[in-house]
């Protein structure tokens, strides 16, 4: 079996709940913290830790808006984030055609 | 040193969540079939109002039931907007029906009330209005059965020119039943269907 560096990926956006994040933000223009943990099936605790870790690297932003009443967490993705996701992918498809 | 099994298993799964977030936001077709009840409705009125030559309740009823139509299309429109999420593509279907709503509800009023268009030829403008915004709907999703109904209106609303009587208000029902409420109906079946996946 072909193996291949790893090193070339972006560690940040290279776990399973932050890849399906990315992946998430990357196609909508904003998602509610409700609508991530109930599409990626993640817990409170775990997706609020992974979600911090985005949010402290700018690949992400949270904006905090009240939806009836209640305070609803809304997030997106920034400009950084996008271009940190682009290279991710372009990488894998590198290993992969390698 | 990373397998190349995983890399591929991992551009599986990003193609999925693209796949399955794009797909998020399915058009219910609630308020196509609200509009395409409240308007066949109405016109059937108008149509049977100038056959017993009770001119002055026309007005008066489209006022009522383009009002209604608004109020509930507004309540709605809310309960869409707490769905959690939005894409761009999302944003420029309802400003199109937004904008296409606003121009007919203006043109309509004000271009009969004011006599500038005839009462008969009213259907005619409405019907390319509809036409044109179907048209950007299919566009933006790719949806066939939406480019069909573009075509439909127009072909329709250019007929509607040279129909100068009453029987103006049965065509376009019969219109808006073919190419906004049926549609409208397969639309809320395939959303309930997916729903329950």
């Amino acid at each position: 079996m072909t193996e291949f560096d790893s090193n070339l990926l972006d560690e940040l956006i290279h776990s399973k709940l932050r890849l399906g994040i990315m992946s998430m933000l990357i196609s909508v223009d904003y998602a509610e913290f409700s609508v991530i943990k109930n599409k990626l099936q993640a817990t409170d605790g775990n997706l609020s830790a992974n979600l911090r870790k985005l949010e402290e690297a700018e690949y992400i932003k949270v904006f905090k808006t009240f939806v009836l009443r209640k305070p609803q967490s809304r997030y997106s993705i920034t400009e950084k984030g996008k271009s940190a996701f682009e290279n991710y992918i372009s990488n894998l498809e590198k290993l992969i055609n390698n | 040193m990373e397998n190349k099994n995983a890399v591929q298993e991992n551009l599986e799964y990003i193609k999925q969540v693209i796949l399955d977030s794009k797909n998020m936001i399915r058009e219910k077709g609630d308020i196509a079939i609200l509009w395409g009840i409240v308007i066949i409705i109405a016109q059937l009125s108008s149509f049977f109002l100038i056959r017993a030559k009770e001119y002055s309740y026309i007005g008066w009823m489209w006022i009522i039931v383009i009002a209604s139509g608004w109020i509930i299309t507004i309540i709605l429109a809310k309960k869409k907007d707490r769905r959690g999420v939005s894409t761009s593509a999302n944003k420029i279907d309802s400003a199109t029906w937004v904008s296409t709503g606003i121009t007919m509800t203006v043109v309509g009023f004000a271009g009969s009330f004011s006599g500038m268009i005839s009462g008969y030829s009213i259907n005619g403008l409405m019907a390319m209005f509809l036409g044109n915004a179907f048209f950007i709907t299919g566009m933006i999703y790719n949806a066939k059965m939406f480019k069909t109904a573009a075509v439909g209106w127009w072909i329709g609303g250019t007929i509607l020119f040279w129909i100068k009587n009453e029987y103006t208000f049965i065509v376009f029902a019969i219109m808006m039943l073919l190419f906004q409420t049926i549609p409208g109906i397969m639309l809320y079946i395939k959303y309930k269907k997916e729903e329950a996946k």
